[in-house]
């Protein structure tokens, strides 16, 4: 293993004897780093059948190769462990933005292990090579604001802390670990809490040595900048019609134009015009304030902010003083699902507070805020869905007490008042009741409080919830993005899939038949068949399938290097003269200009796919199935029920048919390797990774067909 | 000197800049060049002329419309310019017409053939036209329902009385019988042609771009 991207050390911390001891990268160099050395570390340490909070279990924080060496986009911190969300506790991952992972690589690390766990609540403090549990008794029970406050106080300001809120302390499996204020990775937080662990201080004050010189990584930057890069998503024309572009799409990300300000800044700061290849208004192209928060956000925002090394910068910035009268900061700082999520939790809507249209936005800001001090998660959204469900067919009436039913402010939710969320959020954060068990997870509280069947495959007109799986975990860019393609990855994880290397292709704005070009130019697919119309949708294809297992693998590479896979791959391009065809190498020419070996793009695919199939066997183990496809790949009823007056295939409905999804995850298995009747991954499939003491583990459980 | 033609008239590479400059910002700005605008660069004094009696220009320009020796020779410097702009490799000049003959310019690497030509239909004032266009396009394209808010936006810029009043007429008139309206369920309102989406199709990607996408981010 060269000594170029990765730092060659794994820092392991023993909470329960408080001992630190360092390991070796190199060999877990076939897993690349970030989520393969988290696999790689969970197959081989944490026994199956361990509980997500038994002190068995891990939590490896682990960036890749890429992270800190200046590569756009690539500060994402992969966190990897066994989840409390779903029935059988499976391995799962969650990820943040911010610079702790670049942090963690200037301090010398490329992952940190942390096991066992406290006897006291304790934090870690990580300066260079110098590395102590410090009491964290000062900041045990308060919120993430205040604790990342104290701690950077005192492991000083340039630290990146990553730290639980109340609500991870309290082992809320709805609960999140964050860096930065906002940047935050959902699930994980309650194993951090259980381990007694509330934060992590980092500051590294080192360097990621790269293989090229400066130069070449200019040049590379450059024609990335230039020639691949969007707006986030990778969305490639604008939201409005604009002189430069060919074509536009309402929904595209790249909000920049005329007339559109940062109207909270001082002076406020147009975004004007931001045309592909100007690669110095690539920060202004992205106003994500007006997109996820409506026009009235404009003369709110700051600025955009982000990642380290990430020029997209998708996190608005926010000061709205009359946050203020909620009892919280008039700042707010969030993006996407952290501002959705909570106003999902307005189950009877939002009303205006303080002004014409501030509807749009309040609930969205302070339930930011909200989450992200008590450091709550919403499941991609799904806390909402079960509230709602809960609600409106009179369960909460039935299993809360009648004291604490009445003391909620119903009033205020069926008023649309916003201040709803304050009393909401601290009852789940701080285990309140009866009623914090919307905090367990949809798997859990459907089963708690025993919701119907109908929660699971919606009405009989198909309407119901965003749930995907009956292991809790909801929708995440599924049947309604490239039909079969979405559903079948939507199936692979143990948790939201958080893939989006198949939406930023469909949501990138161009017109379906560039779409169908640039995708049938991606070497692992090569058919313009892999995609079909929105809404128009055609029967299950093999390309279909390529592009189901490419997205997947993609999106697991990414988490390995570590790259922001809500940006990355670069399928598609703003440019007219590359006839949107974007460059799928370009993660191989990054890998070998940083640490100077001589990968491929298939090559670094197939190490992709290998994490990707021990993960499956991670899965297959711990749930202890002998048929993944109906124990783990099942799809609630209401993809393939709802629009109940038109048949599946018909233009103008996206619903699925369960004979053709049948088909689809049975050419999916067959693409990887996997047996077609189970769904589990065969001997040859796992000797040809090198995974042969899975299959011996697998075999002797007897889960190998 | 840039560029000579058939009738020896020259035009300066200072000229050619500043033309090429003034096409690109105008194009970049979402704006067409009209070509008879252009003789204002052709009139500067450090115009270059006929190469036999430079310093005669200066009086040529003020007299251009008296004297029928001045218009053929302002026509030729026009030429010249004409000849420079498609002779330069700093500009890709394209040309449009409008109903009444007259010609505009822009931009390839600044302005879009699409974008153009809807400043030019804005220009001709053929808006029930540009509007059946371009919802045949984008459900032919794309395909998607298009929003109507997409007309009083740039370059389109109506206002929503002129909009309301188009659409109107458009309802009764044949020749648009293929656009129809479709409804997403917040009440956002938009457009198709009948010829490329059905309702139901229309109806469908009108919701999830006013309402589904929202719910899915
Ligand atoms: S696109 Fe957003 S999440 Fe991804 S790296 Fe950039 S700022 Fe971070």
């Amino acid at each position: 293993m060269s000594n170029y991207g990765w730092t060659g050390k794994i820092l392991r911390v023993n909470l329960s004897n408080e001992s630190v001891s360092i390991d070796d990268t190199s060999k877990y160099k076939e897993y690349i780093g970030g989520m393969g050395i988290g696999y790689k570390i969970m197959a081989d340490e944490v026994p199956v059948g361990t509980k997500a909070y038994d002190p068995e279990n891990k939590l490896v924080f682990a960036a890749g190769p890429l992270t800190g060496a200046g590569i756009p986009m690539s500060s994402r911190t992969n966190i990897t462990g066994l989840s409390p969300t779903n029935p059988s506790n499976l391995v799962a991952d969650s990820h943040m933005g911010g610079n702790f992972a670049a942090m963690m690589k200037f301090a010398g690390y490329d992952a940190i292990i942390v096991e066992g766990k406290a006897s006291s609540p304790v934090w870690l403090n990580i300066q260079d090579d110098e590395v102590t549990l410090e009491s964290a008794n000062n900041v045990w029970g308060t919120g993430i604001y205040n604790t990342t406050a104290v701690i950077n106080s005192i492991a000083g300001k340039e630290a990146s802390v990553a730290a639980i809120g109340q609500a991870g302390e309290n082992m809320v499996n709805l609960s999140v670990i964050m860096n930065g204020t906002s940047h935050s990775a959902g699930g994980h937080g309650g194993v951090m809490g259980s381990k007694n662990l509330k934060a992590i201080a980092i500051k590294g004050t080192g360097s990621v040595e790269m293989a090229g010189t400066g130069k070449e990584w200019e040049e590379l930057n450059k024609y990335m900048l230039e020639e691949l890069v969007g707006a986030n998503n990778n969305h490639v024309v604008p939201s409005t019609p604009q002189p430069w572009a060919e074509y536009h799409n309402e929904r595209s990300r790249w909000t920049a134009r005329e007339d559109l300000y940062w109207g909270a800044a001082e002076p406020p700061i147009e975004t004007g015009i931001c045309a592909a290849g100007d690669i110095n208004r690539i920060g202004y192209r992205t106003d994500k304030a007006i997109f996820d928060l409506g026009p009235l956000a404009e003369k709110y925002t700051v600025r955009m902010g982000g990642c380290q090394s990430c020029p997209i910068r998708c996190h608005s910035q926010i000061k709205m003083p009359q946050l203020k009268e909620y009892g919280v900061s008039e700042y707010a700082e969030n993006t996407c699902v952290g501002y959705s999520g909570p106003n999902g939790v307005m189950i009877k809507g939002s009303k205006d507070q303080f002004e014409e249209g501030d509807a749009r936005i309040l609930p969205r800001v302070l339930g930011s805020q909200l989450t992200d001090d008590y450091g709550v998660w919403c499941n991609y959204g799904m806390i909402g869905d079960d509230f709602k469900y809960a609600y409106n067919n009179g369960i909460l009436k039935e299993v809360l007490p009648a004291d604490e039913y009445n003391s909620i402010p119903w009033d205020l939710l069926e008023a649309g008042d916003p201040a709803f969320l304050v009393d909401f959020y601290r009852r789940i954060a701080l285990k309140e009741g009866e009623f914090s068990k919307l905090g367990m997870g949809t798997y859990w509280v459907a089963k708690e409080w025993n919701y119907g069947d109908d929660f699971w495959d919606g009405a009989e007109d198909g309407t119901g919830s965003k749930i995907w799986s009956r292991l809790g975990f909801p929708r995440h860019h599924s049947s309604e993005t490239a039909g079969q393609v979405g559903a079948t990855l939507n199936c692979m994880f143990n948790r939201d899939a958080q893939c989006h290397t198949h939406v930023n292709l469909t949501g990138s704005g161009l017109p379906i038949e560039v779409q169908k070009k640039v995708i049938a130019d991606v070497y692992a697919i090569g058919s313009e068949d892999a995609l079909d119309a929105p809404n128009d949708y055609t029967p299950a294809n093999e390309a279909k399938a390529k592009f189901a297992k490419w997205s997947i693998i993609r999106n697991v590479l990414h988490d390995s290097l570590t790259l922001c896979n809500w940006m990355w791959p670069m399928t598609a391009s703003p440019l007219k003269e590359r006839n949107y065809i974007g460059d799928t190498a370009i993660e191989a020419k990054f890998m070998n200009l940083v640490t100077g070996e001589d990968y491929t793009e298939e090559e670094l695919d197939f190490a992709a796919e290998r994490i990707f199939q021990l993960h499956r066997a991670l899965t297959t183990m711990q749930m202890g199935s002998k048929n993944m496809r109906e124990d783990h790949d099942d799809i609630c009823g209401w993809v393939f029920d709802k629009d109940p007056d038109v048949e599946a295939f018909t233009a103008g409905t996206n619903k699925l048919d369960r004979d053709d999804m049948k088909l689809a995850m049975t050419m999916f298995y067959k693409e990887m390797g996997w047996d077609e009747e189970t769904g589990i991954p065969t001997q040859a499939t796992l000797d040809k990774f090198g995974l042969n003491d899975i299959a011996d583990k697998m075999s002797s459980m007897g889960l190998l067909a | 000197m840039s560029e000579t033609t058939e009738t020896n008239v020259l035009i300066s590479d200072e000229i050619l800049e500043d033309v090429i400059d003034h096409i690109r910002q105008t194009s970049k700005d979402g704006q067409l060049v009209e070509k008879s605008s252009l003789t204002v660069f052709l009139e500067e004094p450090k115009m270059a002329t006929e190469e036999e009696a430079p310093e005669e220009a200066p009086e040529a320009e003020t007299s251009a419309e008296d004297e029928p020796e001045d218009q053929e020779h302002r026509e030729a410097l026009m030429t010249a310019l004409m000849a420079a702009l498609e002779a330069s490799d700093a500009i890709e000049v394209k040309t449009l017409t409008d109903d009444a003959g007259a010609e505009f310019l822009y931009s390839a690497a600044e302005m879009t053939d699409q974008y153009a030509s809807i400043v030019m239909s804005v220009n001709n004032k053929n808006y029930l036209k540009l509007i059946a266009d371009t919802v045949r396009y984008e459900s032919q394209k794309y395909p998607r329902a298009t929003h109507i808010s997409l007309f009083t936006k740039k370059p389109y810029n109506l206002t929503e009385g002129q909009l309301l009043g188009l659409l109107s007429s458009m309802s009764t008139d044949s020749t648009y019988a293929d656009l129809k309206y479709t409804e997403a369920s917040n009440g956002e309102k938009f457009l198709f042609s009948e010829r490329h989406l059905t309702a139901r199709h229309a109806k469908s990607l009108a919701e999830w771009e006013a309402v589904l996408s929202e719910e899915n981010p």
